[in-house]
């Protein structure tokens, strides 16, 4: 006697897939006996497609429910008058089945009675000679495997029958085993579901088999199983259910303790294995991975309902089930196939550099034999001061101790957020460890070199002309901007310089890879760390590519955050004071600079005097001097020239947006260098132009580089042009850091003399008053605790802030006080601030000379004053100025005043949230090899490796003539 | 013979060629405009700038007692007997002193290295309590004193300074014939230990005994520079104090073939410094001038800027004359480290002038001028027409408490021989050594002095000379003192860039405002023996010198005790 077949139809849409899907049925060389048709929530469309194939049943659910339920609800009708032998057939708005495969899988039932369960082949919709699946098994650690999937079907697999379940689609079941399992399990509501089923009848003792002659196909839609779309937001979503169907039947299979704690490791798991998906670049899967753990953990119900179900059904133990389960080997090769893959697919992606073969490893080797030659003086040296270059902590832990949050030795017992640039600090003290401030004396030789090799692998990244490369690398390692930094002594604004070639080069591949849009990420936040003037250009150029970018928008959108999270505690404390140009100010100590016209920066030069070219004549002639201008104008001119000529080459867009890139540069450059926010004693010093400049000399550079590729084949001719003139550009200044001229000096590491240095050992919070006269005749007054002033301790909040409060109110009146001969009794101030040392600086250097009068007359006026003073013992000339000591000074007051433990839960907060990000960012930066590939599913065409190419401006030359 | 379809083809190419080079032409060419605007832009047109104020205090202290210290009189060398040197004070010097707003106590310091009968010819002490009520109270004081012995002749004046734990003093000489003394005044209540350095021509020099010098509480000391640093021409000395404090002085004397030539006290110029403004000084007989060799004096007998570099590194220094008219002439010499050089005066006329040192690394400085026996300094420059009118023609006491603060001097010490301009010129026209030129200007007649000289003037013998120190910048009101002394003449060098306006004013009556333009130098000649106010909002260098016939002499103006003024602090 043959089986009454129940076929039931779950439809979510009408259309083309359901006619085509009804006409197979109509065709099938063994007609089902019953059609139930579940309209699940199609709001009619499907009655409209009934018209013409009419099912015996239609079912109209009221809302869209989950593939099981409208199983369970259709064969709960459908069983009005049931049989043993009933069978049912489960299909799906997309699964046309082939002619004869209901009389296939009926004829696999038929022959072996102890098979409940019987799967078709599924191939796939727009392909059908691949298949889509056939059969399911799980691995050890209970993740579902498809057998076969995307293969094209020659009957490889043909002779397969046993397996430990098949997919729902095409599903042909015994209704009374359909019975005693209770159906779907409501906890797998579209993942796994057919597994489950499939697994809870093989622990009933039946069967599973797959019917390879019979076809069904299958496009996906999302009515069985998950959608299969190759969008993001179906892969996200896909991955979610997976992983909450995983978790699920771990719960609900593992023995009861086990269980326990599994459900108890659901949070630590899913946060080890966010890290994971980080390391592997998919940082969308981080969100599920969270939810799957939340709603899995919330399911206990289900869960142990689930369990009794199966308990209750089964006749045997899992052993039964091992021999059809994946074995860890065959997992291990699975993957292994499947890296391979992925590495073919992305192997068209990469572009190497031939950093030795096309003058990468020269302009790094030249750049850095000239760097060797200017620094000869700084040889050997454990430290290097001058200008704004001040020594590190002395360890490390000192050095990480200033990052995030905490007492500024500088200020009064003032409590405030650190800059962002503490964290560079942390890390360039962490690798020279032994000796934190021997860092900057390393920074100073490998600045050219670093920053030239930066700008040849961005020019690598757009052109094979080892020419251009090469000259992009000496022009941008020899920009006036650096060495003028080098010159001046300016480290925050060398590191900006160092690492915004390093950024336009990560952000150059940022469509590419995860990896480099974080490495973006860590680089922008680091730039805006060393210059936050050049932050507001920098998103200018961030929002333009935004904009331009298209499909990979995503990996840039995030390449500000790590850089706001380290920002934001400045940029609130600042918002709050009233000073919101503050939070612009250059880190580090503030240190004035000469002031450049608006035409020298438009030449590049962020100081005056043309980087020495005004100088080198040694003469004050007029006329020599307009020469040297002369000279510079035209050795410009000749790389402007040559960018100009980038608008006309075969890449106009690029020389377009790098021209544009250069001039956002310089009116950034021309914008800050306006904005005198940071205080030096009672003059207000205009913000660096340099790192303005920087990006404005980069941006010359890729425009001129791609001018010179207007001669294709001959562009090597205006390399070299352009090469000499760049060079000649920066003799000047490479012979004045050669004859030693600039700020820079090998120091001892310490801003304070020996004698207080050596007190500072036994007794640490002791303060020094430093007194500096000032050009018009104030003094200037500030309290230095400890060894003195370190590169990590200084704080642009300090540096600007503009209100008088109690503790400055305190601090002027003493040294006003200590710089007379009044009756003011100074010592109970001295002891209550535990001001140990009194050191008279040299006075701040004014440009007029009337203004060093000024400040001589304060000088001998405060020293005079503090020689009187009988509380005081003078010590004499240091190598930082003279020096008095009150010798009865204890650190009691100021210990009481400034205890560790007001830090706290502000470092904390501020410590945790930005070394999660910079953590989080860290982890998706370190390449992984390539990401698996995804989304190449049915009802998609396969992601061409074209399309992978990032935009066509950036894009390489292709005029490989 | 072309395919007709194919040269059909390649036109269509190429004019589809022609118009995408057009369009790039195009584009290139507005983009090369905008970014050529954007940057004449960027160039001309004013962008918002911002200046955020300081913070600051200004601090006004309560005021408190004042004290100057006057060397004393010259002395000089009786005997040496091994290590010990005795000293003798020659004759007393006439102090003038002068108050605002107070009262002065003069008191004197034991000097118990020179004998003397007379207790003001010890240092004295200038005193003036803290004001109670909210007077800003002025002191200043100068002694001056013209000796002719046969060891000593000349004019030398010295300003009351302050006590100091640091001081450079550029000058003097421990060559043959010439005695230069060091005076240590220590008029604090502890004893001082005084170490004294001396930078010469060859390096620094460190002879014995040179540190662990005592100078007890309220007393003076007198050390020869040449037990310190023998065979020295041109030394520059640094006297540092621990303990009290110490007000040093430099005596030097100038014995030209067995006759006195010349005697002047220093007093402690400015510390060493990338610029130093050497302020009034009085340039006479330069016509004769010719005397440098390779850009370096080598006689003290000439005119000469003394440059001494203290520090480790060469140093490039500019010296800039600024004269009351006409053209500042400057002179650029690089000096090693560790040394002193004399720099000429090249091509300068004579009259007052005022010299701006700059450098490339600190350094002091001092000028010195040589007043030619026979030569009228006012001849050959504007002569002071009339002499600014006094208060008084004669100088008054001090104040009640110290009725006979201010004498004239008396008579010379025993042992004085006077000279008479016969003999000394017959005396200097035997000698056959020496520079020429100057035993020339030598065989002068001893000349009477100004209208002011001093009552019992001892006969002049020879020449002189003046060291002209550099000078910090006065600034509001500062005390003139002037004392007896030929043609005194009051030199105020503006080193600003904008003008400034000076007032100077005696007891009542306040004399016209003067101008001075950026780099200007302005003299002004005074009356002896009077007091002035010299008011100026903006710092200005001053010095008043004395110059006659073969006498010379310099006071230079100091900040007046700026330690009671208010203070602006500009605290971090």
């Amino acid at each position: 006697m043959s089986p009454k077949v129940t076929a039931i139809l779950v439809a979510r849409a009408g259309g083309e897939h359901l006619s085509q899907t009804l006409k197979a049925l109509s065709e099938q060389t063994r007609a089902p006996d019953t059609l139930v048709v579940v309209d699940n929530g199609s709001r009619g469309s499907v009655a409209s497609n009934l018209r013409s194939a009419p099912a015996h049943k239609l079912i109209t659910m009221p809302g869209s429910v989950p593939f099981g339920e409208a199983i369970e609800m259709a064969a709960r009708t459908a069983a009005l008058e049931r049989a043993d032998n009933d069978v049912l057939w489960f299909l799906g708005q997309d699964s046309a089945p082939a002619p004869t495969a209901l009389e296939r899988l009926l004829g696999a039932l038929e022959v072996s009675p102890s098979v409940a369960i019987v799967g078709p082949k599924q191939m796939e919709w727009d392909r059908p000679d691949y298949i889509a699946e056939f059969g399911l098994t799980m691995t050890r650690r209970g993740r579902t495997v498809s057998l076969v999937s995307e293969e094209l079907d020659q009957g490889q697999h043909d002779t397969v029958s046993d397996v430990l379940a098949v997919g729902a689609n095409g599903l042909l079941i015994r209704e009374p085993v359909f019975r005693l399992l209770g159906g779907f399990d409501p906890g797998l509501p579209v993942v796994d579901d057919a597994l489950d089923l499939c697994v809870r009848a093989r622990l009933a003792g039946h069967r599973v088999s797959v019917v390879p002659d019979a076809r069904v196909l299958t496009a996906g839609d999302g009515v069985i199983g998950p959608n299969m779309s190759a969008r993001l937001r179906a892969r996200v979503r896909r991955a979610r259910l997976t992983r909450t169907a995983q978790l699920y039947r771990s719960l609900a299979y593992a023995p009861g303790f086990a269980a326990f704690w599994l459900w108890w490791a659901l949070g630590i798991r899913s946060v080890l294995r966010s890290v994971w998906w980080l390391l592997a670049k998919r940082p969308h899967e981080v969100g599920g991975e969270f939810r799957s753990a939340l709603s899995v953990a919330f399911s206990l119900p289900s869960i142990s309902r689930s369990r009794s179900q199966r308990v209750r059904a089964s006749t045997t133990g899992w052993w039964s089930l091992s021999a059809l389960r994946m074995s860890s080997d065959a997992v291990r090769r699975r993957n292994a196939l499947e890296r391979e893959q992925a590495r073919l697919y992305h192997e068209g992606a990469r572009r190497p550099l031939h950093f030795f073969t096309s003058g990468g490893a020269w302009t790094t080797i030249a750049l850095a034999i000239v760097s060797f030659v200017v620094n000869l003086p700084l040889l050997g040296a454990h430290a290097i001061g001058g200008g704004a270059l001040l020594p590190l902590s002395t360890t490390v832990g000192n050095l990480w101790g200033q990052v995030g949050f905490g007492w500024r030795s500088l200020a009064l017992a003032q409590l405030n957020p650190a800059d962002p640039f503490t964290w560079v600090l942390a890390l360039m003290g962490t690798v020279t460890w032994w000796e934190p401030s021997f860092a900057l004396v390393v920074l100073w030789f490998v600045a050219l070199p670093l920053a030239g090799a930066g700008a040849w692998v961005v020019m690598a990244r757009l052109t094979d002309r080892a020419g251009v490369r090469v000259f992009a690398g000496l022009a941008y390692g020899l920009a006036p901007t650096l060495l003028i930094g080098l010159h001046d002594g300016r480290p925050a604004a060398v590191l900006a310089h160092i690492l915004l070639p390093w950024l336009f080069a990560a952000g150059l591949r940022a469509p590419r890879s995860w990896s480099a849009s974080a490495i973006a990420a860590l680089l922008f936040a680091a730039v805006v760390a060393c210059a936050p003037s050049l932050g507001l250009a920098l998103l200018v150029v961030w929002l333009g590519t935004v904009v331009l970018t298209g499909r990979y928008i995503g990996r840039f959108l995030a390449i500000p955050i790590p850089a706001a999270v380290l920002f934001a505690p400045v940029v609130l404390v600042q918002l709050f004071s009233g000073n919101p140009l503050g939070m612009l100010a250059d880190p580090g100590p503030v240190v004035p600079c000469s002031d450049a016209t608006r035409w020298e920066m438009a030449l590049g030069y962020p100081t005056s005097g043309l980087g020495g070219w005004l100088d080198l004549t040694g003469s004050i002639d007029w006329g020599i001097n307009v020469a040297a201008g002369l000279v510079v104008l035209v050795l410009v001119a000749v790389v402007a020239a040559l960018a100009v000529a980038g608008l006309f080459s075969a890449h106009p867009v690029r020389a377009q947006l790098a021209l544009f890139v250069a001039l956002l540069g310089l009116a950034s450059a021309i914008a800050t260098s306006g904005l005198r926010v940071a205080f030096e004693g009672q003059t207000a010093v205009a913000l660096w132009p340099g790192a303005g400049l920087s990006l404005a000399s980069l941006g010359l550079i890729v425009a001129a580089s791609t001018g010179m590729t207007v001669l294709r084949r001959f562009s090597f001719y205006p390399a070299i042009a352009g090469t000499v003139a760049v060079v000649l550009l920066a003799v000047p200044l490479v012979g004045s850091l050669l004859l030693g001229t600039g700020a820079v000096a090998a120091s001892a590491g310490r801003t304070l003399p020996a004698y207080v240095v050596a007190t500072a050992a036994t007794t640490p919070r002791v303060g020094t008053l430093v007194i500096t006269p000032q050009p018009e005749g104030g003094i200037a007054a500030v309290l230095v605790r400890g060894q003195g002033m370190t590169l990590d301790q200084s704080s642009t909040l300090i540096n600007t802030s503009v209100g008088m409060g109690e503790g400055q109110q305190q601090l002027a009146d003493l040294a006003g006080d200590l710089s007379s001969t009044g009756g003011a009794q100074t010592e109970p101030q001295l002891q209550q601030l535990g001001i140990g040392y009194i050191l008279l600086a040299p006075s701040a250097t004014g440009d007029a000379m009337s203004a060093t009068d000024d400040a001589a007359i304060a000088s001998s006026r405060v020293r005079s004053s503090l020689d009187a003073n009988p509380t005081l013992t003078p010590i004499g000339e240091t190598d930082v100025g003279l020096l008095w000591s009150y010798p009865g000074v204890t650190t009691v007051d100021v210990e009481s005043a400034t205890p560790a433990s007001a830090t706290q839960p502000w470092r904390t907060i501020i410590l945790t949230a930005q070394s999660l990000v910079i953590i989080l960012t860290l982890l998706v930066a370190i390449p992984t090899g390539p990401p698996r590939v995804e989304g190449r599913r049915r009802g998609e065409p396969a992601v061409d490796h074209e399309d992978d190419e990032p935009e066509d401006f950036l894009a390489g030359d292709d005029d490989e003539a | 013979m072309t395919n007709p379809k194919i040269s059909w083809q390649v036109t269509m190419t190429k004019r589809k060629n022609f118009l995408r080079y057009g369009l790039r032409s195009a584009a290139g060419l507005v983009g090369a405009a905008i970014a050529a605007a954007v940057v004449g832009f960027l160039c001309i047109v004013p962008l918002p700038n911002f200046t955020a104020n300081a913070r600051s205090q200004l601090v006004t202290p309560t005021p408190t007692d004042q004290r100057l210290i006057c060397p004393g009189s010259i002395v000089d060398v009786l005997t040496i007997d091994g290590d010990a040197t005795s000293f003798g004070a020659v004759g007393v010097p006439e102090y003038v002193a002068s108050a605002r707003e107070t009262a002065i106590t003069q008191t004197s310091l034991s000097a118990p290295d020179a004998f003397s009968g007379d207790s003001l010819t010890q240092p004295q002490q200038l005193f003036a309590p803290a004001p109670t009520t909210d007077a800003d109270p002025l002191i200043s004081g100068v002694q001056s004193q013209q000796v002719a012995t046969e060891s000593i002749s000349g004019l030398a004046t010295a300003a009351c300074g302050e006590a100091s734990t640091d001081a450079w003093l550029v000058g003097g000489s421990t060559q043959t014939g010439r005695t230069t003394l060091l005076l240590l005044a220590n008029p604090t209540e502890v004893a001082a230990n005084v170490a004294v350095t001396v930078l010469g021509e060859s390096g620094w020099v460190s002879g014995p005994g040179s540190s662990g010098i005592v100078v007890e509480p309220s007393s003076q000391r007198i050390v020869s520079l040449a037990a310190l640093a023998p065979n020295v021409a041109n030394p520059v000395v640094r006297v540092t104090s621990t303990g009290g404090q110490v007000v040093p002085t430099l005596q030097q004397s100038v014995v030209r073939t067995l006759l006195p030539d010349g005697v002047e006290l220093i007093s402690p110029g400015a510390s060493p410094n990338l610029r130093l403004v050497i302020p009034g000084i009085r340039l006479s007989g330069m016509a004769s001038e010719h005397s440098s060799e390779g850009g370096i004096v080598t006689s003290d007998s000439d005119p000469a800027i003394r440059v001494g570099v203290p520090g480790e590194q060469d140093a490039t220094v500019t010296v800039t004359a600024y004269g009351v008219s006409g053209k500042p002439v400057a002179v650029k010499s690089n000096i090693p480290a560790g040394s002193v050089v004399e720099l000429p005066f090249d091509s300068l006329d004579d009259g007052v002038y005022t010299l701006v040192v700059s450098a490339t690394q600190p350094v002091v400085a001092a000028a010195r001028t040589i007043n030619y026996a026979d030569i009228d300094p006012f001849t050959s420059v504007t002569s002071p027409s009339t002499p600014v009118p006094a208060g008084t023609s004669t100088p008054q006491g001090m104040g009640e408490s110290s009725p006979s603060s201010t004498r004239a001097p008396r008579s010379t010490p025993t042992g004085e021989r006077e000279v008479t301009g016969a003999s000394r010129a017959q005396t200097a026209s035997l000698v056959d050594e020496g520079d020429p030129d100057v035993d020339v200007l030598l065989i002068a007649p001893g000349e009477t002095l100004g209208p002011d000289a001093f009552g019992s003037t001892p006969p002049l013998v020879g020449g002189d000379f003046t060291w002209n120190v550099s000078t910090l910048p006065v600034l509001g009101a500062t005390l003139v003192s002037v004392s007896s002394g030929p043609n005194p003449t009051l030199a105020v060098f503006n080193s600003g860039k904008n003008d400034v306006t000076i007032r100077l004013s005696d007891e009542d009556t306040s004399l016209p405002d003067v101008t001075i333009p950026a780099y200007g130098v302005r003299a002004v000649p005074l009356t002896p023996g009077a007091r002035y106010v010299l008011s100026s909002e903006t710092p200005v260098h001053a010095a008043v010198n004395y110059a006659g016939k073969g006498l010379g002499a310099s006071v230079p103006l100091t900040p007046g005790s700026p330690l009671g003024s208010g203070i602006m602090v500009f605290p971090r």
